[in-house]
């Protein structure tokens, strides 16, 4: 009795220590996304005031050059680490709260409209990563990890690939660095080309939430661009989220029927233990704006609550991108990743300019 | 609108429900955390042995309870 009261105080000890472990990289995360916001006020006012033609530079770039110069040139010390891995809950607690922004039958208009291009674009991006792999000679397993992360939706669907297949560590590393470092090379070109472009902030947030592969990069992207076309680059990731169990359940059969994969028995277990939960979050938010829960200063208050999520996920995502680390992986999956992204981009532009031109959107 | 007050201890046992839920949610449908590997565990952080996903619903449902009994008002941006 004694030894398991004692046992259960070591514990409840051991959780609020965990706990207060992440308080410092939280701190670190609110700092540099508060420290964006400042920034995006002071730089515009300043321009502003001294009559400059000056860019609007948003809050998420600022926060994401904040993290990026801190973690490329200084050593973050241990002590953060913890907090700063939080980055992942920020992003998926906003996304959830982000359901507030939307009503239901806009989930469903766009959500469909995504829903096609998503299936047309995972079944383009597999065969095109599996062609280029094989062209460089990559590791088949490690060309797998590749088609996965670009075609449905970067680390996550990396990592619940890598035990469905039984991939090698080194070959999920070297998918998730090329992931990882075209993702932050978006975040600066997607919205570029966009702008030469003049597109639209459904169109581009479509495109974002199609081409941009990690969820978190894709949701700066989009913000990068507008508050309106990051709302729609979330729903076009979260339907292409929602699609990791069917890839991975292909690839397992594939692999299990070549004797290097353990077999799949229940098919339905598997593609619900792989569903991305939070999804079904941003739904019922989604479904209590619509049902009238909530007065309209609330979904306010709800939609800004998700952009402070966000600004934290914003601050991780500069502060986890460290370029020194990702060299380390090698060049070949690189560029094989980078040409793969490239051809990917090119190709969803063209989804989203042709569903322009037919549903006018 | 709300017609019964609802005190923030009753707000409070909606919030330990909610987490009872995501508990038992997490038991019953939980996804393997190690194939997942998004879990806070395995984010270096190791908070709790809930997925993040569960964490995320249970934390914005709450924050959502909080906004509509009034005690989080007027979130600013």
């Amino acid at each position: 009795m004694a030894s398991s009261t004692s046992l259960s105080q070591v514990e409840s000890d051991n959780r609020l220590l965990n706990t207060l472990r992440i308080v410092p990289g939280v701190l670190l995360l609110a700092g540099i996304g508060y420290a964006g916001k400042i920034l995006e006020h002071s730089v515009n006012a300043y321009a502003k005031a001294q009559h400059w033609t000056f860019p609007n530079i948003e809050y998420v770039l600022w926060a994401i050059l904040i993290g990026l110069v801190i973690s490329n040139t200084l050593s973050i010390p241990e002590l953060f680490q913890p907090g700063i891995a939080t980055y992942e809950f920020w992003l998926k607690l906003g996304i959830v709260l982000l359901g507030a922004r939307f009503v239901l039958a806009d989930v469903l208009k766009l959500g469909g409209i995504s829903l096609g291009l998503v299936v047309i674009e995972i079944t383009l991006s597999l065969a095109l990563m599996t062609l280029l792999g094989r062209w460089f000679k990559l590791k088949p397993k490690l060309t797998s990890l590749l088609a996965i992360g670009s075609s449905v939706c970067g680390v996550s669907a990396i990592i619940a690939a890598k035990g469905a297949i039984d991939a090698d560590d080194e070959d999920s590393s070297f998918a998730i660095a090329a992931i990882l470092a075209l993702g932050a090379l978006s975040l600066f070109t997607f919205p570029a080309i966009a702008h030469a472009l003049h597109m639209n902030d459904v169109s581009y947030g479509l495109w974002a939430g199609l081409g941009v592969d990690n969820t978190a990069e894709a949701t700066a992207a989009g913000a990068l661009y507008s508050d309106a076309a990051g709302k729609v680059a979330v729903l076009a990731k979260t339907t292409r989220n929602a699609m990791i169990g069917f890839v991975v359940l292909a690839y397992a059969i594939y692999w299990a029927g070549r004797g290097q994969a353990e077999a799949v028995n229940n098919k339905a277990a598997f593609l619900w233990k792989k569903f991305p939960k939070f999804v079904l979050g941003f739904l019922l938010v989604s479904l209590l704006v619509g049902l009238h829960t909530f007065s309209k200063g609330q979904v306010a208050s709800l939609g800004n609550l998700s952009k402070w999520a966000f600004l934290l996920t914003f601050a991780g995502v500069g502060l986890r991108t460290n370029f020194r680390n990702m060299s380390k992986q090698g060049l070949r999956p690189f560029i094989v990743g980078a040409l793969g992204e490239v051809l990917i981009a090119c190709l969803t532009l063209g989804l989203v300019v042709g569903a322009n031109r037919i549903w006018g959107l | 609108m709300c017609i019964i007050p609802i005190k923030t201890v009753d707000y409070m046992a909606l919030v330990w429900l909610l987490f009872l839920h995501g508990t038992l949610w997490q038991t019953a449908f939980g996804h393997n955390r190690k194939e997942m590997g998004n879990d806070m565990g395995n984010t270096k952080s190791g908070v709790s042995s809930l997925s993040l996903d569960t964490w995320a619903v249970i934390v914005a449902l709450a924050l959502a309870l909080a906004v509509k009994f009034d005690i989080l008002k007027n979130v600013p941006w």
